[in-house]
């Protein structure tokens, strides 16, 4: 089935300077996974190394990387944690 | 665990005290508490400040997630793990992993599982901030 989901992308630390916002919206098609919609919004903006140590989270889960993508969901990337 | 865990994501300074206050139990002998505050160096360079970010509601899940299995592995009573965001200077506190329980075995060892289990896992990111730059950590080429 073709068409288009709409989600929100959460973004934090790195990501969020890089791209300069908190939150956006993004209309994808509906087979693409959320390592996809990484890659078109911030592919071009990190290193291998850090694409690499990224994780992926759906609704405050994490998630595997070819997770699908539906309506409403909201995306959040993970770079490597760093906290304590 | 006699109690369901306290757990948060704060904005505002609060103190190894006010934590440890949380996990006070009758049936407590012991109570131990780990301490992370911002250290004056990293990798040799001289660190300002600190500043902390972390997807707060997943965070939040996470902590108590990780408290509940440590509620599972060790005799405790009770248990709090309480993680400042936004920008701290040297010496300020930043997180307090606090455990109550009978004996002390079981609250030094829940109170180390549960900030190395932090620290593996829950969405919260360190900027460190020098006295010419800041990078967030592990989010850089040399890393």
């Amino acid at each position: 089935m073709t068409g288009t989901v709409t989600v929100t992308i959460q973004l934090f630390a790195i990501y969020r300077e890089l791209l300069g916002q908190s939150e956006m919206t993004a209309r994808i098609d509906a087979d693409q996974s959320v390592a996809d919609l990484f890659g078109q919004i911030l592919g071009q903006r990190t290193t291998p190394k850090l694409r690499e140590a990224t994780l992926f989270a759906v609704n405050e889960e994490y998630v595997p990387a070819d997770t699908p993508l539906k309506d409403g969901d909201r995306v959040a990337f993970i770079p490597p944690v760093s906290g304590g | 665990m006699n109690a369901e865990p306290h757990i948060a994501i704060r904005t505002e300074p609060f103190t190894v005290g006010e934590i440890e206050e949380l996990v006070a139990d009758p049936a407590n002998g012991a109570v131990c508490s780990f301490s992370g505050v911002v250290r004056n160096h990293a990798a040799g360079r001289a660190v300002v400040a600190l500043e902390y970010d972390a997807h707060i509601p997943m965070a939040e899940k996470l902590m108590r997630t990780i408290a509940l299995e440590i509620g599972g592995e060790f005799a405790i009573n009770r248990f709090a793990i309480v993680h400042r965001i936004g920008k701290m200077t040297v010496g300020e506190l930043v997180v307090v992993v606090s455990a109550g329980a009978a004996h002390r075995d079981a609250a030094f060892a829940a109170a180390r599982a549960g900030i190395d289990r932090l620290k593996e896992r829950v969405p919260i990111w360190k900027k460190e901030y020098f006295a010419d730059g800041a990078e967030w950590v592990g989010a850089t080429e040399d890393d």
